[in-house]
């Protein structure tokens, strides 16, 4: 993916493999796209001709970024594994994935081929809007459905925790384990692993979670359908984890739709998953937002520290101290909040009782 | 050593440069991202490169003197420890990387110190000092120094 001018004819070769039943395949165009923050992607226009007829379409190339230039290392074949299953599943609306290219042999790295999405993404729609209409409902839903999917609808390639207790304890050490192996000792880290330890929600059942759900995530075809992409760190988890990643998200890079209105939103998504008001509210989704982080962060983190020792370089890479810091500022400040609430709430408790 | 001008200077001027000599003449979009990119990364510098040795050296007094109290008030062994690490290992000079080696060492001892509150009801007050440390000092020049940073090219 990485050498544009030999890749029309890789790209070509790659298909007609997958495609005995087309005579002639051409990749007309092939470019790089803006916006694959994590990975490589590309467009590629692909003309089909069978007995004269010819048709055209455009797909995306989804592939690791070359070595030494990832913002966070993740597993294509993973992502691949997730994206089938969910293409089995047909209740989440995701560009079909065609192709998977495992060893890199053909497109000169692990890469997934995929339907394009003529639309933009939901992020570019929203940015130029002063009123969000009806998207932060269709967000919430779209985020409901993808928490209906229970463990044993996914693959033994995912991870499956044994227990709700035993995937927190393990999101929590990730924060630990990050801050431990990281070349910087991180005071901020230290104290957010141990206010989380001390301060668990109430349990909800596991479920599919996307990893990184956020606007820019949320494609819109034509017609004007959401379509989810981008689902390299799903995994199996507490659903809330994916509410916080999108309230920190879209307070790093708005706008927010959960912020517009939290209640309705939470109204929304818990009639959705049919998840009580116990378990989903404002203030379990202010400890999942900053929970959930470190799935991201950590990664981040790591290549930063690669940065440090020599072992990474890169723009978008270099960029990710802003992300470290604006998670610092922004998870202190949401703890203080969150322990004020709830000394209130024992406060009120102790008068009452 | 010519001093003047000084480091931030030069690095706006590169920013200058970048902004109204070579991005109007780039038009893939994948540079165009690279290049604001680059713009903000070079404004970080700037605000960082003319603070963070005097910085750290604030810091660093104020860490040591934090986690010396959580000692006297719990007897945490572990901050202890951290304590003599960071003061029987530092380079104590104004040298970049020695300002950095020394100023993780001590952060080690602040998380120490910090735990060992949490873990005891009874110093709610120092536990407080403890965060308004992240909250205040840290927390706020990292804030300053994150500058005109946004996720570029998301999207």
């Amino acid at each position: 993916m990485h050498e544009i001018d030999l890749m029309p004819a890789r790209l070509a070769a790659f298909l007609q493999q997958h495609r005995d039943d087309v005579e002639l395949i051409e990749v007309t165009d092939y470019e790089p796209m803006a916006g694959g923050y994590s990975r490589s992607m590309a467009k590629a226009r692909v003309r089909y001709t069978t007995d004269g007829v010819t048709l055209e379409e455009s797909l995306v190339l989804r592939g690791d970024p070359p070595p030494g230039h990832a913002l966070v290392d993740t597993d294509r074949a993973h992502e691949w594994a997730v994206l089938r299953t969910l293409t089995e599943l047909g209740v989440i609306p995701i560009p079909q994935a065609r192709y998977y290219d495992a060893t890199g042999e053909h497109l000169g790295t692990k890469a997934i081929v995929m339907d394009h999405v003529t639309g933009g993404s939901l992020q570019s729609l929203i940015e130029e809007m002063s009123d969000y209409g009806d998207h932060p409902t269709r967000l919430a839903e779209l985020w409901g459905q993808i928490h209906c999917i229970t463990p044993d609808q996914l693959p033994d390639a995912m991870a499956h925790p044994s227990s709700w207790e035993a995937r927190i304890d393990d999101l929590i050490q990730s924060w630990r384990d990050a801050e431990r192996s990281s070349v910087n000792s991180d005071p901020t880290w230290r104290y957010i692993a141990a206010w989380l330890a001390a301060n668990k929600p109430p349990p909800l059942p596991l479920r599919l979670t996307h990893g990184d759900p956020q606007a820019p995530n949320v494609m819109i075809d034509h017609e004007g359908n959401y379509l989810v992409v981008d689902w390299e760190f799903a995994a199996i988890g507490d659903p809330r984890e994916d509410l916080g990643w999108y309230n920190i998200y879209s307070t790093a890079a708005g706008p927010n739709l959960y912020e517009a209105d939290p209640e309705a939103f939470l109204a929304t998504y818990r009639a959705v998953t049919g998840f009580g008001e116990v378990e989903v509210n404002q203030l379990t989704v202010g400890y999942f937002t900053i929970l959930a982080s470190m799935k991201i962060l950590g990664p981040i983190n790591a290549q930063l520290d690669k940065f440090a020792l020599g072992e990474n370089s890169g723009a978008t890479t270099a960029l990710q101290v802003g992300s470290i810091s604006f998670g610092h500022d922004n998870f202190i400040n949401a703890i203080n909040g969150m322990q004020a609430a709830i000394d209130a709430m024992a406060q009120a408790q102790g008068a009452t009782s | 050593m010519i001093v003047l001008p000084t480091t931030p200077q030069l690095l706006r001027d590169v920013r200058n440069e970048l902004t109204h000599t070579v991005a109007p003449e780039v038009h893939g979009a994948v540079a165009r991202v690279a290049l604001e990119q680059i713009d903000i990364i070079l404004e970080q510098c700037a605000v960082r490169c003319a603070d963070e040795i005097a910085w750290m050296a604030e810091e660093l007094t104020e860490m040591l003197a934090y986690a010396d109290d959580v000692v006297e008030a719990t007897g945490d062994e572990a901050t202890a420890a951290a304590l003599v690490a960071a003061r029987d290992n530092a380079a104590g000079t104004l040298h970049l990387d020695d300002m950095a080696h020394d100023y993780t060492l001590t952060s080690e001892a602040l998380s120490c110190a910090i735990e060992a509150c949490m873990a005891d009801p009874d110093q709610s007050d120092l536990l407080r000092r403890g965060v308004e440390i992240l909250r205040l000092r840290r927390g706020e020049r990292e804030t300053v120094v994150r500058a005109n940073w946004r996720l570029v090219g998301r999207g």
